[in-house]
């Protein structure tokens, strides 16, 4: 197929360097569900048999709001800051003014984004500072309980979220605010 | 899986999703193409997971919507390809790096003497302008013909072929300068 010119022609050596170039890498499985629900969620599939969120009102699982709204928290508390990523108010804007299923494909995106900060986070800590390693982990902590707590919000009724909440804050060190329902979080 | 019977399957499952907005269709459809579009992209993109996710997305949601409009007369594949080149496009553009610029001046250093690592060659194209890259990719890792690559980057043919000609000159250089280190 390819009709460059003779003198241009790459050697075999470089011919066989591009051949073995990996042709196919899959993302993240979130990737798929994030599709398939932006596409829910604009009319263009029809969702599972059975599925209560086919058409209309949509109800994501609990596991998917559960991760959904942590991976949103901690992209923004935790890694943001981490990182020096400060554009989580920005994000928060943007949430606000869409509606719930492009807010939720967001979500999912920063999601994916705090998993590869993570994820780059524990490739560099062995070589870190020891106070910059405290540091990141407590700042991914804290956004994991800020998490926790607005899940608790959302499914005030699932006692798995009730347990999560208690187990961080514990791992924290301090006890559970079940009273308060609004808290304020700096970035 | 031949290329005939993956072309035959790719047209049932997407009726099933133009018909009835099938999630099963769908997610057969997107497990099929997406490792590849995604490496496509992700070389196009430089390295750039969260854009490659990105124009993965809106490669789906703009092929769902325009399949009653496709005609089968080319592979799904490609025109998926076409999809996601377009996307990315508009994001290099929205980054001010689309075409980008090679230095005239630069010498040609030769073709490397051994084949080049994997990771170098990578490396090495990533480095390149976008608009450089996405032809040296299209050309020399997709295979793509010259005319093919004008019509989708909406260049000249000659532009194509400089562009392929500098970039190749370019990973050349990259190439020799890691080769020389691993001596």
């Amino acid at each position: 197929m390819s009709d460059a010119r003779g003198s241009e022609e790459p050697t075999p050596e470089e011919r066989e360097g591009f051949r073995r170039l990996p042709r196919e890498r899959t993302p993240g499985d979130l990737l798929e569900e994030r599709v398939v629900r932006a596409l829910r969620a604009r009319d263009l599939l029809a969702g599972r048999p059975g599925s209560d969120s086919s058409r209309g009102r949509w109800r994501p699982p609990s596991w998917l709001v559960a991760a959904a709204a942590v991976v949103l928290f901690l992209s923004g508390v935790g890694v943001g800051q981490w990182m020096g990523v400060r554009t989580t108010t920005g994000a928060f804007r943007a949430v606000r003014e869409q509606d719930a299923a492009r807010a939720a494909d967001q979500v999912q995106a920063a999601g994916s984004a705090y998993v590869r900060a993570l994820t780059r986070f524990a490739q560099l800590s062995p070589d870190s500072r020891p106070e910059e390693v405290t540091q990141g982990r407590e700042a991914a902590l804290g956004a994991l309980v800020a998490a926790s707590e607005i899940l608790v919000l959302l499914e005030p009724g699932d006692p798995a979220l009730g347990a999560l909440v208690r187990v961080l804050e514990e791992r924290r060190g301090s006890p559970p605010d079940t009273t308060s329902t609004h808290r304020v979080y700096w970035f | 899986m031949d290329d005939d019977s993956r072309e035959a399957g790719d047209r049932e499952l997407a009726e099933r999703v133009q018909r009835g907005g099938d999630e099963e269709a769908f997610r057969a459809l997107y497990r099929r193409h997406t490792p590849y579009l995604y490496q496509f992209v992700l070389r196009l993109l430089d390295g750039r997971e969260a854009e490659a996710e990105d124009v993965i997305q809106d490669t789906w949601l703009r092929a769902v919507a325009a399949l009653s409009g496709f005609r089968w007369e080319s592979a799904l594949r490609t025109w998926l390809t076409g999809i996601a080149l377009n996307r990315a496009r508009e994001i290099l553009r929205k980054r001010g790096r689309w075409p980008g610029a090679l230095p005239n001046t630069v010498p040609d250093p030769g073709p490397p003497p051994r084949v080049p690592d994997r990771i170098d060659l990578e490396r090495a194209i990533s480095a390149l302008p976008p608009g450089y890259r996405a032809v040296l990719v299209l050309h020399d890792v997709e295979g793509f013909t010259h005319r093919e690559i004008s019509e989708r980057l909406e260049i000249a043919v000659g532009t194509s072929r400089s562009q392929l000609h500098h970039a190749r000159r370019a990973v050349r250089q990259a190439l020799h300068r890691d080769q020389r280190g691993d001596e």
